[in-house]
Formats: C-alpha cells, structure tokens, sequence
C-alpha cells in the first residue's frame, strides 16, 4: 500500500499534531500512516480524506505486489 | 471495532496493583515465609488435600496473602494493559492487540517447554508460574510497544 498522506498534508500546511487533533485520533497514529507502518481503517481513511479535502484514492493507492491476486 | 478498553484514569490505580503485587509475588517467590499468612477457611469449589479425597463445594484454608497477591498481579495487569493512553484509537488497540499475540505465544512457547523438559514437583511450581506470565508478558511488552513509537516519532513535523 502507498500513500501521500505527508504530502497532501504538509502541501495544505498542517502538523501532524494539527491533523490528529482535528480528526481525533494520536499522533503517533499519524506519524505511523505516514511512514507505512499502519494502514487505517476504512473510516479513518474516510476522515482524513476529509479533512485533506480529496478522495481517499488519492491519499492511498495498492502496490503492484497487492494488486498479484487480481491479475 | 467496539474493544475492549479500560479509562486512562484507571492506568496509574493498575500500575499501583500491579507493582506491589509483583514484589509481594517476587518475595513469596525467595522465600515463603518472608509474607506473613493470613489463613482463613474460604469457599472452594473443587478442593483435594494431598493424598485427600476430592470434595465439592466445601471450606478449604486458604491464605489470603498469597490468593490477594495472585489476583492483585492479573487486576493489576489488566488494568495496564487495557487502559487507554489520553487520546487513544485504533491504532493504539492495534498495538495492545500485537502485544497480547506475542505475550500468548511466548506464554505457549515456555508451557510446551516446560511441558517437554521440566519434570515432577517442579513442573507443577513452573506451571503455576506461567499463569502469570502471560499477564505480565502482556503489559511489559504492550508498554515497550507504546514507548517505541513514542521515540521513533522524533521531532514534531
């Protein structure tokens, strides 16, 4: 799974701790979406699509490792 | 996902239970007779005194220095190691969930060796032990978890 959460965030100027706080999560929930070590779940994915003012298929997308079963 | 959790206030009454049940479990552990008894007849269930019959809902002694310790270390635990941090969320209930897998996996790992390889009266001392260690697996390796992420996340970006 890849994602541009860093990038939409600090392109609209936000901290994490901004973020986390506005979407009610921890920081460390963030910082660990951004470095790949955690994939969210659907809502939470969902809200920070929200919040970065996009669609959730911008901020995440499948590698070509996980899209092997579907070919 | 609805999880189990327990508040962040309960965190430092669990980490109170926890730590002195642990030592008061540690000392017991040196030397019986280092905890003064405190033996009263109280209920039991099933009981079976050495080379005794086995008997049904009766009054059996108990001392309740070492059952107080025993349950303290489990509560106690549990209550560090359910207990949510001040903004908690899923990522967090991950983290204790990997926690809780690894600690019952070690837990499995010692009872299949000890099973294997420890053997008569010491067996049963080692067994008796490895109740425990689940619960203590759990919160020690649920705390180094948090505290890992803690220190990797570095500055504030």
């Amino acid at each position: 799974m890849l994602n541009k959460v860093k990038e939409k965030r600090t392109a609209a100027a936000f901290t994490q701790e901004e973020m986390a706080q506005k979407i009610g999560v921890s920081r460390q929930t963030i910082h660990a979406i951004e470095s790949g070590k955690y994939v969210p779940s659907t809502i939470l994915a969902l809200k920070l699509a929200l919040f970065l003012k996009c669609n959730v298929e911008d901020l995440f997308s499948l590698t070509q490792e996980d899209l092997l079963p579907l070919i | 996902m609805k999880q189990f959790n327990i508040p962040h206030r309960y965190k430092p009454l669990g980490w109170f239970i926890f730590g002195v049940s642990t030592v008061l479990g540690i000392l017991y552990l040196i030397n019986t007779d280092l905890l003064p008894r405190w033996e009263v007849n109280f209920p039991a269930v099933l009981s079976n005194e050495l080379f005794g019959e086995t008997t049904f809902f009766t009054l059996a002694v108990t001392d309740l220095t070492t059952l107080l310790t025993a349950i303290g270390i489990i509560i106690g635990g549990i209550m560090v190691g359910f207990s949510q941090e001040k903004v908690d969320d899923e990522y967090l209930n991950q983290i204790r969930l990997k926690g809780l897998q690894y600690a019952f996996l070690t837990h499995c790992i010692l009872l299949i060796f000890s099973l294997l390889f420890v053997r008569e009266m010491a067996l049963l001392m080692v067994l008796m032990l490895n109740i425990f260690v689940m619960v203590i697996l759990f919160v020690i390796i649920t705390q180094v978890l948090l505290y890992r992420i803690q220190k990797s996340m570095g500055h504030v970006e």
